[in-house]
């Protein structure tokens, strides 16, 4: 009965009858998010307080992540969220594992994860981590691991588990650090560090982060409603584009009121990522696009280099159509 | 004479708490389709366990030696501050605080401080285990030395006996049920902190194999390595209490 109604309220919106208001009756969207309730998810705050997911019927709520949450597989998969964003090889595990997830969008088109040293001893190439102090947050060494597999090099360097500060770096506990180009850098630049960082695809880690997904029953059932909510999130990050202050300062006032998060900050975090969002593919598709021949070939190339086998075709696992029918509107 | 069969009928009736919880774990596990990546049956995590044997035995050794290590500096190092304490009143004023202090900031927090003085390896992850063992020792033998027996101390005052002697002879041995206490409560204790310490910044031990386990989605080792951690408290708790019980016999 919801379905039928958003469907219509979607038609009409399609026929361009915009003083027609969906019907009030709106389908609640639950997004287990990957992390804190930062910028990092600045389309969900911006379709939210701009009205984008109420004119497509939707009803929107987020689940805060961030690393004391476990797995977020496991709590879209107990059915407490609809929606969750997680690493693309999260989803492979846990299909691994009998569930039966399908990605249907992605946020990041470039991996922000990068290894991020300074000047004395920098770190460019896969070759350059041989024999280096590599501080990594916990369980991170599989992704240096792979990394070292990749290039035909042996995993001969030494792990120092760190945190999200990239203090241990400046202090010279390690050699060089993970962080995400959207966060350690820019502290570090903030206090006038000049640092190096090598992205995890110039290293040759090829994976898609960030990834939205939910359970195929979900999708079968709720494909409608799938469509309007990725078409409300898609004006949200075109909004955040335009305008990157908007988003941080819904953060840091509205929705991550209590985090205390640093308005310049967040800026600073929005204006690196949104590069990172866009690409060929996403003008040529729309915002939050993925790749199923990018999945297949440079993905899918990077988890069996961790080991992974049994790889399920990619078409088992990313689902575009709903991507695409977001892009019809 | 206990036959064999008396033996697991002791057992069983000890343990039939456990059991029926582990079998309402896997009824529930089987009736609400809960899906292995929320939360495996426990049959699944004991097949886990056994199918990699030598996984788990290296971590649970790793993690042994940090509790052991972390145990027997944090009970040292208790002893040894309730013993400064009780030898001057300045001591218990720069003592008593950070103590108290140090013990009420989450390890989580204090963790960085630690890594950046001692640098991020395994000596880390050894005090960490020691910060959350030394505190019931400190305070429970700090007040162990206070607690002598009756008229003891009116002799030693009659005699004119010396500090270190009223320490050596008095005030340690009626410390020692104390010590005692302090032993069964850590135990079990510098376990957990060795694996807390382990999960955090460690690269070897159960706590790791947890966090690895976590990061790639394998609930079923997850809670493996949890079922051997929890193994290894119970044991840990067992033999404190043996040995607390040893020590009776010879204490005051």
């Amino acid at each position: 009965m919801i379905d039928r109604r958003l469907f219509l309220a979607g038609a009409t919106a399609a026929l361009g009858t915009a003083t027609l208001r969906p019907a009030r009756a709106a389908t609640t969207v639950t997004t287990q998010l990957q992390w804190i309730k930062d910028v990092q998810n600045a389309a969900w705050w911006i379709a939210d307080t701009n009205g984008y997911f109420r004119a497509e019927g939707i009803e929107a709520t987020e689940l805060a992540g961030g690393p004391t949450l476990a797995s977020i597989p496991a709590v879209v998969a107990a059915g407490r969220a609809d929606v969750g964003i997680a690493q693309f090889e999260q989803i492979i595990d846990a299909n691994a594992q009998g569930e039966d997830f399908v990605i249907f969008a992605v946020l990041y088109q470039t991996d922000p994860a990068a290894l991020l040293s300074l000047p004395a001893h920098p770190v460019r190439t896969a070759r350059d981590i041989l024999g280096k102090r590599i501080g990594l947050q916990q369980g991170a060494h599989v992704f240096i691991d792979a990394i070292m597999k990749l290039n035909h090099l042996p995993a001969t360097y030494t792990e120092v588990v760190v945190g999200f500060d990239p203090a241990p770096l400046v202090e010279g506990a390690c050699d060089a650090y993970l962080c995400f180009v959207t966060n350690q850098p820019l502290t570090l630049a903030a206090r006038h560090v000049p640092c190096i960082t090598a992205g995890f695809d110039e290293l040759g880690y090829h994976t898609y982060t960030d990834v939205l997904f939910c359970t195929r029953e979900y999708l079968t059932k709720n494909r409608a409603t799938l469509v309007h909510f990725v078409r409300a999130l898609q004006r949200g990050w075109a909004e955040n584009a335009r305008d990157p202050a908007l988003a941080a300062r819904l953060a840091t006032t509205v929705y991550g009121a209590s985090l205390g998060l640093d308005l310049q900050q967040q800026i600073g975090l929005n204006r690196a990522q949104i590069p990172l969002m866009e690409g060929p593919p996403t003008r040529a598709h729309g915002r939050m696009w993925i790749d199923p021949a990018h999945v297949a070939g440079p993905v899918y190339a990077t988890l069996r280099a961790t080991g992974r086998i049994n790889l399920p075709p990619v078409g088992r696992i990313v689902d575009t159509s709903i991507l695409i029918d977001a892009g019809r509107a | 004479m206990r036959t064999a069969a008396g033996r697991a009928a002791g057992l069983l009736d000890r343990s039939w708490p456990v059991l029926l919880l582990l079998a309402a774990w896997e009824v529930w596990i089987v009736a609400a389709h809960v899906p292995p990546i929320v939360a495996p049956a426990p049959a699944l995590v004991v097949i886990e366990v056994a199918t990699n044997p030598g996984l788990y035995a290296a971590a649970a050794c790793a993690t042994i030696g940090v509790a052991l290590a972390g145990l027997l500096i944090g009970m040292t190092l208790g002893i040894a501050l309730a013993i400064a304490i009780w030898a001057t009143p300045f001591a218990a004023g720069a003592l008593t605080f950070p103590a108290l202090l140090a013990q009420s900031t989450p390890l989580v927090a204090l963790l960085p401080v630690i890594a950046r003085l001692l640098g991020y390896g395994e000596q880390t992850v050894i005090a960490a285990a020691t910060a959350i063992t030394f505190l019931p020792t400190f305070v429970l033998v700090g007040s162990g030395l206070r607690a002598l027996p009756a008229n003891a101390a009116d002799v030693f005052d009659v005699l004119g006996s010396s500090r270190l002697a009223r320490l050596v002879r008095l005030a340690l041995p009626a410390a020692v049920p104390s010590m005692l206490i302090a032993l069964r409560l850590s135990a079990a204790n510098s376990i957990l902190a060795a694996l807390t310490a382990e999960y955090l910044i460690g690269t070897f031990g159960l706590g790791r194999l947890f966090a690895d386990a976590q990061t790639q989605s394998l609930t079923p080792r997850a809670w493996a390595a949890a079922l051997v951690a929890t193994v290894l408290s119970v044991a840990a708790y067992a033999a404190a209490r043996r040995l607390a019980v040893i020590g009776e016999r010879f204490s005051l």
